[in-house]
């Protein structure tokens, strides 16, 4: 046989081979200047890519109405697909090329850092626009420049104006767990105690959190006087929504940019974003020559409000541009020293690189006042002045037009006890378990009937989270009550990907099972960002943030009601198998297939409806969570099919009430990680207890050990 | 001294008495069948005796050695094969391959083993299906390979848990020779179950025990007991 | 066949040595010393997985503590991070032991989600260990022994470690060890019944594949020259490695070789022709793959075989 695995390997190298080949051959273009352009087009951060795109597209233009030594310049893209290690690959790809003379990218931190090494090593020149890591300076790179301001600059912006402007002195920081999160969290770390300012709280969770309760919950009982968050988008608007639900109140709120200064995040975070302050490297609003222009050419170009994710990459290529013109020449190095010695006035400030490469571009910092980024610092480019403390979060139902009907209050510390603080923790840990358990039911039922562990189990919860968002939005169905549209729909899509996809498998190793759902979910986490983009779409109900206070206790309205319906639809999933006949014909088949066989059960039938209402399960839960969750995106399911697995391993694989129980200790035993141990642990505790559940107890917390 | 010597051999799954308190010997180079209904416990003192299953209470001495609280594959190793009642092949390999993992119980040495497999294959008369896929053997082929795999590992004892069952008349017959043929060609002991009182079986076997809901209720030769009233009624008030 | 074989393995050898010659283009070099990466990670696991049927989807633990052994090595110490290919494995090895230790008294579906669980906790481990790993940031490794530009060292160590690991499971498929991993891959009781020590077989292929596994992780950091969870312990990387060892052909020496070059060429080439949609496709092809192909390519090709090879033998009944 090996010799055909060799033939194999041959030939598909040799086609590999040819398409590197004939990329090769372009090279003998004359007319044209290429440039590379790594950025993430797939992947949780394609969003912040398309952002990129459109700044790069209009910098394009602009450029090639006049041309560059007489030439035209060609971007080439690569999808980094989100990954470091494909933006790097696509770095040892592009630099390989002699037509390309120098790169764009990567989008994020984590991309850029790696990628910029390679840059680095292949002699490159390399613009990085919007990775702010003070790694990528750090290591003395010659070759590679970053036109946006570092983490450190946040620091230390952030860090003068608690302390000079806000008077705040104990802060609690807040970040996600990225190269991204980390420096700009460290930077203020570092920055700190130079402005006498303590840290009273340093939390690191992992990125797309589903509930912040308990880690806020922690923060509160720090008695913080300033908090700071380090999140991209679809985590901002959570924290500062279930800020408000647990009624934390600082002076001052406080945000290291990226998600929390996006137009998306005012729509996400509805009326909890007014009053954020947030470092930021650009605004629409900024009073650099050209730059409310360009917002407005914009605008009218993409129909989509600027970001500075734009502004960079538009910068980026008209520094590419201005140096390539300058050097004369394409030569990388002859580009490179040429981009080494840029000056210019631009929409995006002076432009200036230090001697690591740094452009030396300078922060402000922004409030959301009116619903609308404001200047707020440094006073040289203040539109206003900041609204300094922030209203207490009862107070601010008067506001509507702005902060200006609301006279500033002397900020009252809150302290919280230590039973409010158990309470608090339990409440939450509760109400997420509910709705842990509705996922786990939909993957209990298919496993105990199939034998099949469904990995798209995460994605089917993110289609029923669309399906709820576009009744919302579309045809004003409250997410609540869609639950009676989408429960029947996912139904019978369950049924049909049964019958076509699962159904064929069911006899092959359960490997081949595993990897076919796996495949069905990326598919369907594909679709969807084909069809509505890695854009999040964000939905506010006019109940979002009702907040329930008992004793010191907050508890969020509509996580209640999701919690309660959750439990009633698990009632009813109970009921179901135990009293009908369907029901019972499923229990049947999920004990003993071939028992059940033997006495006449259509067992195809059986497992097709089974799935039915497995994903039915799932798309119920997609819809609970929206009006707690508030947006959603391609990848918005993908964090709960782990916890899916958990949640049924604690409760016995097969069980229903199982499930519930599995998913309410989950629940719990991770919000009291995130508060009493550290958040970053509150995941490894869940998997913990499931190991140990598995090993020890391998029928769930509830079950009989099988005869 | 007896080759296997079960002592007092009780096995309790919950309330209900599975074994009670069998005691039997087998000596070098004899052939026992453990007759029984269905459910009378032969099974279960198989998986006692091989390890798969730990006694309630008693003793199992092979060679003198007490083997419970061994494991099954210590067990084997120390002499004592045996088959299943559900034939277990290796499914994705094939006959010969079978019968290699077998081997290997003997010898780390690939070609030593492959020897041995060959030498089995033959006696069982299973060298023309040798490269055929286990799981698609049809089921007299398949037990014969379970008791082939089994005396590749070159046990002294083999248990033959229901080697009758589901064959046909002429591949009853064969089985019989086979297990004839071990005793005669090649020394090995053997304690047969079989559920019906089966002339044929009765033939080959130096003695017989007769269980019934787990107890021991007669021992003997053949003939004698297959006259044995308590035996007949066993059968009787059990089978139509 | 054998014949053929014969003729076909020093061809293929001396297009493998001679590939770097063939292919000067960096790009390309970089393709095939990230193919051939794959290829040992295929074969690593599918001693464990393929073998013995035990189906791990945490090996990203394994290949992430290989990687962050040598990182860490790079950081804290000043020797050569090279040193990390000997680490690695060394520390993985007791890991492996405890790991094998848990999971293996579970069965089918429970192993493989105990095993996802493992590697989580492995990647929130180094997430949050930052003192050591240092955390989300990751591990800048500079380049030690080669300059970190030319490929050509790179492509020989990990061809190397390839070929090794191949070679490897091929003698293992034919010995006693592999004959008693495929026998408790097909029933456990049974294996047990013909004295095969399964616990003791399963723990020893786990050994083999984790430490194998390592060594690719220690040659990854040595020449990614940089290590942070998203790229050496995601989930992702566990399931890229199964895939390739399912498409290919579970169990089989040939198969995981074959996944991998295809797997990871294929990927390669749709990122670069169908830019949004290329997952997309992955995923639509990865289904097709698993409905139509279940035993993989290689099951596929058997079959061709199988079909000549009853023909002349047939089957007695």
């Amino acid at each position: 046989m090996k010799f055909k695995r060799l033939l194999a390997v041959s030939i598909t190298t040799l086609c590999f081979c040819s398409v590197g080949c004939r990329s090769q051959e372009k090279a003998s273009d004359e007319t044209v200047i290429r440039v590379g352009v790594i950025t993430s087009l797939t992947g949780p951060e394609a969003r912040f890519g398309q952002a990129q795109k459109y700044g790069y597209e209009m910098a394009l233009d602009e450029i090639n109405g006049s041309g560059v030594l007489g030439k035209k310049l060609e971007l080439i893209y690569q999808d980094d697909t989100s990954k470091p290690e494909v933006a790097s690959l696509t770095v040892e790809k592009l630099s390989d090329r002699d037509d390309i003379v120098a790169l764009m990218g990567a989008y994020s931190s984590s991309a850029t850092f790696p990628a910029a090494a390679v840059a680095n090593r292949y002699q490159i020149p390399m613009l990085c626009p919007s990775a702010i890591t003070d790694e990528i300076t750090r290591q003395g790179y010659e070759w590679v420049f970053r036109v946006c301001a570092a983490s450190s600059d946040y620091g230390r912006a952030l860090v003068d104006f608690l302390s000079k402007v806000a008077d705040a002195h104990r802060l609690a920081v807040v970040y996600e767990n990225t190269q991204f999160g980390s420096s700009v969290a460290r930077a203020a770390l570092e920055q700190a105690p130079r402005a006498g300012i303590e840290i009273v709280a340093y939390e690191a969770y992992d990125q797309g959190g589903t509930d912040f309760t308990p880690l806020l919950t922690r923060v509160k009982s720090e008695e913080p006087d300033a908090v700071l968050f380090v999140s991209y988008l679809a985590d901002a608007t959570l924290l500062m929504r279930q800020s408000k639900e647990i009624d934390l109140n600082p002076k001052v709120f406080t945000a290291g940019g990226a998600g929390f200064s996006l137009p998306d995040f005012l729509k996400g975070a509805g009326d909890t974003a007014e009053f954020t302050i947030s470092v930021t490297q650009w605004t629409p609003d900024a009073t650099w020559t050209g730059s409310r222009e360009w917002a407005d050419a914009f605008r009218a170009r993409w129909n989509y409000e600027p970001s500075y994710h734009s502004v960079q990459a538009y910068m980026s290529l008209k520094i590419l541009a201005d140096a390539i013109q300058r050097a004369g020449s394409t030569m990388r190095t002859a580009v490179r020293d040429a981009i080494r010695t840029s000056s210019m006035d631009s929409i995006f400030g002076p432009i200036h690189f230090n001697s690591v490469g740094q452009n030396e571009h300078p922060v402000a910092i922004t409030q959301v006042l009116g619903g609308k980024f404001v200047t707020t610092w440094p006073p040289s480019v203040a539109i206003k002045p900041p609204y300094l403390p922030t209203p207490q979060w009862r107070s601010r139902r008067a506001i509507t037009d702005g902060p200006e009907g609301v006279a500033a209050e002397p900020h009252v510390a809150v302290s919280v006890s230590g039973s409010e603080k158990l309470l608090q923790t339990i409440s939450s840990g509760l109400l997420t378990g509910g709705i842990y358990a509705l996922i786990g039911i939909g993957l209990t039922i298919i496993f105990g009937v199939m034998r099949v562990v469904n990995f798209a189990h995460g994605a089917l919860v993110m289609v029923g989270m669309y399906a709820t968002y576009f009744l919302f939005t579309y045809s004003r169905v409250d997410p609540f009550l869609s639950i009676v549209v989408v429960m029947p729909v996912m139904f019978v899509a369950g049924v049909i990907i049964q019958k076509t996809l699962i159904a064929p498998v069911l006899g092959a190793p359960e490997l081949n099972q595993i990897l076919l759902t796996e495949g069905i979910s990326i598919v369907l986490i594909n679709t969807a960002l084909l069809l509505f983009t890695s854009n999040y779409l964000t939905m506010s109900t006019s109940y979002a943030g009702a907040t329930l206070h008992v004793g010191g206790v907050s508890v969020s309205k509509p996580q209640l009601a999701a919690f309660a319906i959750a439990v009633v639809i698990t009632a009813a999933d109970y009921l179901f198998l135990v009293k009908t006949r369907t029901g019972r014909q499923i229990r049947a088949t999920s004990q003993d297939p071939e028992g059940a066989r033997l006495i006449g059960i259509n067992i195809k039938r059986i497992q097709a409806l089974t799935f039915g209402f497995g994903v039915a399960a799932a798309g119920a839960a997609g819809s609970l969570l929206m009006p707690i969750y508030y947006r959603v995106e391609p990848n918005a399911g993908s964090p709960f099919t782990l916890k899916a697995f958990v949640v049924v391993v604690l409760g016995g694989m097969g069980s229903v009430t199982g499930a519930l129980i599995g998913g309410i200790v989950l629940g719990i035993a991770e919000s009291l990680g995130a508060v009493y141990v550290a958040t970053g642990y509150k995941d490894v505790i869940g998997f913990v207890i499931f190991v140990l559940v598995l090993t020890l107890k391998p029928s769930g917390l509830l079950g009989r050990s099988k005869v | 001294m007896s080759l296997l010597e079960v002592r007092n051999l009780t096995k309790r799954f919950g309330g209900l008495v599975a074994v009670d308190a069998l005691s039997f010997n087998v000596s070098a180079g004899e052939t026992v069948s453990i007759i029984g209904p269905n459910g009378a416990g032969k099974t279960t003192v198989f998986n006692l005796i091989t390890g798969f299953l730990r006694p309630t209470e008693g003793e199992v001495f092979f060679n003198g050695v007490n083997l419970v609280g061994h494991k099954p594959h210590q067990i084997s190793l120390a002499g004592v094969g045996r088959t299943f009642q559900v034939v277990k092949p290796l499914r994705g390999l094939s006959v010969f391959e079978n019968v290699l993992v077998g081997a290997f119980a003997r010898t780390g040495d690939r070609a030593e083993a492959r020897l041995i497999a060959g030498d089995v294959l033959e006696f069982t008369e299973l060298k023309e299906v040798g490269d055929a896929q286990a799981d698609g053997l049809p089921i007299g082929l398949r037990k014969r390979l379970e008791l082939a795999r089994s005396l590749a590992t070159g046990p002294q004892l083999i248990l033959l848990d229901e080697v009758m069952s589901g064959l046909n008349p002429s591949e009853s017959k064969q089985a019989v020779e086979l297990i004839k043929r071990l005793r005669d060609e090649r020394g090995i002991s053997a304690v047969a179950g079989v559920e019906h009182v089966m002339q044929v079986v009765m033939s080959i076997s130096d003695r017989v025990i007769v269980l019934h809901h787990g107890r021991k209720i007669a021992e003997g030769k053949p003939e004698d007991v297959a006259g044995d009233p308590e035996v007949v009624a066993a059968y009787l008030g059990k089978q139509e | 066949m054998k014949r053929r074989a014969s003729i076909y393995l020093p061809l293929a050898g001396l297009f493998l040595i001679a590939a770097p010659a063939i292919f000067p283009a960096r790009y390309s070099q970089h393709v095939l010393i990230l193919v051939l990466l794959y290829v040992a990670l295929g074969s690593a696991w599918n001693i464990l997985g393929g073998f013995a049927g035990q189906l791990s989807l945490g090996h990203s633990a394994f290949f992430g503590i290989g990687a962050y052994a040598t990182a860490v090595i790079a950081s804290k110490t000043q020797v050569s991070p090279w040193w990390g290919i000997l680490a690695g494995p060394l520390i993985v090895l007791p890991i492996a032991l405890l790991v094998g230790w848990i999971c293996f008294r579970l069965r089918g579906p429970y192993f493989t989600l105990a095993t996802i669980a493992i590697g989580e906790v492995v990647r929130l481990l180094a997430l949050n260990w930052s003192d050591l790993t240092g955390g989300a940031v990751g591990v800048v490794i500079r380049p030690s022994l080669f300059s970190g530009t030319g490929k050509i060292p790179y492509y020989y160590i990990v061809l190397a470690i390839a070929a090794g690991t191949v070679a490897f499971s091929r003698l293992i498929s034919t010995r006693k060890l592999g004959y008693y991993l495929m026998a408790i891959r097909e029933d456990e009781e049974t294996a047990e019944s013909i004295g095969v020590n399964t616990t003791r077989y399963k723990l020893l292929a786990l050994a083999i594949s984790a430490t194998l596994t390592a060594i690719a992780g220690a040659f990854f950091a040595n020449y990614f020259l940089f290590v942070d969870p998203t790229v050496v312990l995601p989930l992702a990387l566990s399931v890229e490695i199964v895939l390739m060892a399912i498409i290919g052909g579970l169990g089989t020496v040939a198969g995981p070789v074959l996944g991998a070059v295809l797997l990871k060429l294929s990927s390669e080439v749709f990122r670069n022709e169908f830019a949004q949609a290329n997952l997309l496709i992955y995923g639509a092809l990865l289904i097709l793959v698993i409905l139509f192909m279940p035993e993989g390519l290689m099951g596929g090709i058997r079959k061709l075989f199988r079909f000549r090879t009853r023909k002349t033998q047939g089957v007695s009944a």
